[in-house]
């Protein structure tokens, strides 16, 4: 088989773990194309070295699409590129296969022997909303985002393509927003077999206390730390001898100690608000190497998740495994995700504040009950594991061969 | 006392322009006091509106937020598409009521839906887009995918609120019915008058001497001239020629093969073994008078557009100025031509045989007596939106408690 990776955006956390993950399920005779360009490239330059087969590297830039904010003759860019991708990608492969499709804009023609992942549509789902959150230039890029996912969507699930969804919240989502659908998404959960690969790294450099809490995510606004933060004042403020302060990790989360952009000034003057201190309440330590955030994750009194949205919700598994108890937003996708593997968890409202208080205050207090009722998963890997995933995907793309095949005849 | 401001950033629309002239100069005074709301170029034409307006309308200048796509081919980016304005919260803070004269192009928080009444015109960057994109050189196939994604999406959005919203003609508003399925009210159909040339005075213009066919049509993609030149081509080859006029926008830059499409035209029409200036008379936009001129020396005219637009209405004018005319067998032109009661001869836009035949029937036909077409009235729109008006004002009122 002569499979074609097609992908420029190649968004960092989980989906790499996902793209590793599948690749190395594949079967050995299996002949990989990757099309990229730009810093998509460079960052798969370095997975194609972790996957550990071969792949070959086409750098192709193709047309790039985006919304700018214009104010007299002054203009700016914002928010995601949109890929357009030529038709001519699709000669000499049997099947394409687009791990994040969502920016990607497909020729009508190449539907048929396309594969592609929808982790999300978050940015659409939340559009409106993470507007909301931004200032001028990036609520014209959340506007963009909205308009371009939803219509490329749309475009794809009218399409023959074959689609692929990471749960069935995700899948019925589709159904609802797009439907009727010609072909039910297939839905292919990932692993978490990844969290036992990963080796421990050092982590006392960091300077973070014997005792905390973790929210491990982007600050992105779906991630809702504003509720987060508001329940970490009201707890310290109703029960200082419960409390416990928070780490928090990931991408762009560093923004919030310098204010240096619009997102991080923003939550940065929230803590100062709310009285609470970066240093004593909360540690932000950034975006941590897998084996160091390993280390923190493990030694965590709970990990606390928020989010408003998610595709999957890999760190609450990700805590479960490592025995670490769990508190979680009462999403569909996160019940789905955590229920269907048995994983333990406390659950609130993401919108209830006071709810998140209580949650927290609760870890405080009875954490050695928490880890006794997390101990029973912790080293568990009830999921088939990524050769599990590799195979579904496998499957996946030699039906949509089998109907390219039908149609083409 | 209802206060009303009328929010456009682009105002670019004759159509609208008129729309909004005419159904403000019959607001009842004592009921609607008015705003004009925009900034820059737009807001100096809502100056000379406001300037003809028979009823006080006060100017609003209200800065907006402009988005443009970019498009990058390599390492040069250029914008494409027009501005879609992002209408800013406050602009609706001192208004009971605002109007979106044309909604195309504006995109605003959905808290305000409430109180808008949108007027939709323009359908086709939503339902052709992938047509017209196929038809666009690269750049101009990634901005009219761009400008339909966020049309889609601030279409739909309407859809979904409590907004208003009066669309074009009842073809346009099932269409939103189909498409957008909205949750709470249905599209209310709302067809504007076309402008009538039989009060026009006649302007000089060269037009060809000997008879012709005319379309007056841009040369955007719905147009469909390809179509229509297969098929005179054919008559050409046929030993029957005819002489084409092609009036409106683009038309006259076919000739100079710039940009994309012109370029496309022109090498179609090489390609054909047809000639510029012999076969096609390239007569560019036309003011109203000049375009009577040009229909009364015309011996018919033809609409192979693919959609509803100004090439629609220019059909409707060489109707009423007693032209035979054919046109495509599309719903959008059934619907606007059985409404007014006239029956041209009908053919399938994609056959250049059924085209060429058309052409054919059209320079042998005999005139009819000119004379105007039953059609909407300005009273009868303005009725229709002073009842939306009233209606959203109340939807208004009880959900935010006015003001």
């Amino acid at each position: 088989m002569k499979l074609g990776i097609i992908d420029y955006q190649l968004p960092r956390g989980g989906v790499e773990r996902f793209f590793l993950g599948v690749l190395s399920a594949l079967p050995p005779d299996t002949e990989i194309t990757l099309y990229s360009a730009w810093d998509a490239l460079e960052g798969y330059k370095s997975l194609v070295v972790q996957a550990g087969r071969p792949v070959q590297l086409v750098e192709r830039p193709v047309p790039v699409q985006q919304a700018a904010l214009v104010d007299g003759d002054q203009a700016a860019l914002a928010g995601p590129r949109i890929f357009d991708l030529p038709a001519d990608l699709w000669n000499g492969i049997d099947i394409a296969w687009l791990p994040w499709v969502n920016r990607h804009l497909i020729p009508r023609s190449c539907h048929i022997k396309s594969v592609a992942t929808v982790h999300d549509v978050i940015a659409v789902e939340l559009g409106e909303f993470m507007a909301d959150k931004r200032e001028p230039i990036g609520r014209a890029g959340h506007w963009f985002a909205m308009g371009m996912e939803d219509l490329l969507v749309r475009k794809l699930c009218g399409s023959l393509a074959k689609v692929v969804v990471d749960a069935r919240r995700t899948r019925d989502h589709l159904a609802r927003a797009y439907g009727p659908l010609l072909r039910e998404p297939s839905v292919i959960y990932p692993s978490m077999e990844h969290v036992a690969a990963v080796a421990a790294e050092p982590a006392d450099d960091l300077g973070l206390p014997s005792r905390y809490l973790i929210y491990p995510a982007s600050y992105s606004s779906h991630k809702n730390h504003e509720a987060l933060l508001l329940a970490l004042a009201k707890a310290k403020a109703s029960n200082p001898a419960a409390f416990l302060p928070l780490v928090l990790t990931g991408g762009n989360t560093q923004s919030i100690l310098s204010g240096a952009d619009y997102r991080g000034a923003y939550l940065k003057a929230l803590i100062a608000h709310l009285g609470l201190e970066i240093g004593r309440d909360l540690f932000i330590p950034g975006n941590l190497r897998e084996g160091q955030f390993r280390t923190v994750l493990e030694k965590a009194s709970a990990l606390v998740f928020p989010s408003l949205a998610e595709g999957f919700g890999f760190p609450p598994l990700e805590a479960a495994y490592l025995g670490v108890p769990v508190a979680c937003s009462d999403i569909d996708i996160l019940r789905e995700t955590l229920d269907r593997l048995g994983a333990p968890a406390l659950w609130f409202r993401s919108d209830a504040v006071d709810q998140l208080a209580a949650v927290l205050a609760q870890i405080g207090a009875e954490e050695s009950a928490l880890r006794a009722r997390a101990a029973p998963f912790a080293g568990k890997l009830p999921d088939g594991g990524w050769s599990d995933v590799g195979r579904a995907y496998l499957q996946a793309f030699q039906e949509q061969m089998a109907m390219a095949a039908m149609v083409g005849s | 006392m209802t206060v009303l401001h009328i929010i456009d950033y682009s105002f670019d629309d004759a159509q609208a322009a008129r729309l909004v002239e005419e159904v403000v100069n019959r607001l009842p005074e004592p009921e609607y006091e008015v705003g004009l709301v925009s900034y820059g170029d737009a807001l100096v034409r809502f100056g000379a509106l406001a300037g003809r307006l028979q009823r006080p309308a006060s100017l609003i200048e209200t800065p907006t937020l402009g988005h443009r796509f970019a498009v990058a081919l390599g390492q040069d980016a250029q914008f494409m598409g027009k501005t879609t304005h992002e209408v800013l919260d406050d602009t609706f803070h001192a208004a009971d009521l605002v109007w979106f004269p044309s909604v195309h192009h504006h995109l605003f928080d959905s808290r305000q839906m409430i109180k808008a009444v949108a007027s939709f015109h323009d359908p086709a960057p939503l339902e052709l887009a992938e047509f017209l994109a196929d038809k666009s050189g690269p750049a101009e196939a990634a901005g009219a995918i761009g400008m339909a994604a966020q049309a889609d999406m601030a279409t739909r959005r309407l859809m979904g609120s409590l907004a208003g919203v009066a669309a074009g003609s009842q073809r346009i508003a099932e269409y939103l019915v189909s498409a957008y399925a909205p949750k709470f009210r249905r599209p209310k159909a709302v067809p504007l008058p076309t402008p009538s040339l039989l009060a026009e005075r006649g302007l000089p213009l060269a037009v060809p001497a000997t008879p012709y066919i005319l379309y007056a049509g841009d040369i955007g993609p719905t147009g469909n001239h390809e179509s229509l030149f297969t098929a005179l081509a054919s008559l050409k080859q046929a030993g029957t020629p005819l002489v084409l006029a092609l009036a409106g926008e683009g038309t006259d830059r076919i000739a100079t093969g710039t940009p994309y499409r012109e370029a496309y035209l022109r090498g179609l029409i090489e390609h054909l073994g047809l000639e510029i200036g012999t076969d096609i008379r390239p007569l560019g936009p036309l003011a109203p008078g000049a375009l009577k001129s040009a229909f009364a020396g015309a011996a018919g005219a033809i609409l192979p557009a693919l959609a509803e637009g100004p090439a629609m209405l220019a059909a409707g004018q060489a109707l009423e100025l007693g032209l035979p005319l054919a046109a495509a067998d599309l719903p959008a032109l059934r619907a606007y031509f059985s409404r007014r009661g006239a029956a041209p001869s009908w053919f399938a836009p994609a056959s250049a045989a059924e085209i060429a035949n058309a052409l054919f029937d059209l320079s042998t036909a005999k005139h009819e007596k000119a004379g105007a077409l039953p059609d909407s009235s300005w009273d009868e729109v303005a009725a229709h939106y002073r009842a939306l008006f009233r209606e959203q004002a109340i939807f208004a009122a009880t959900q935010t408690g006015g003001r």
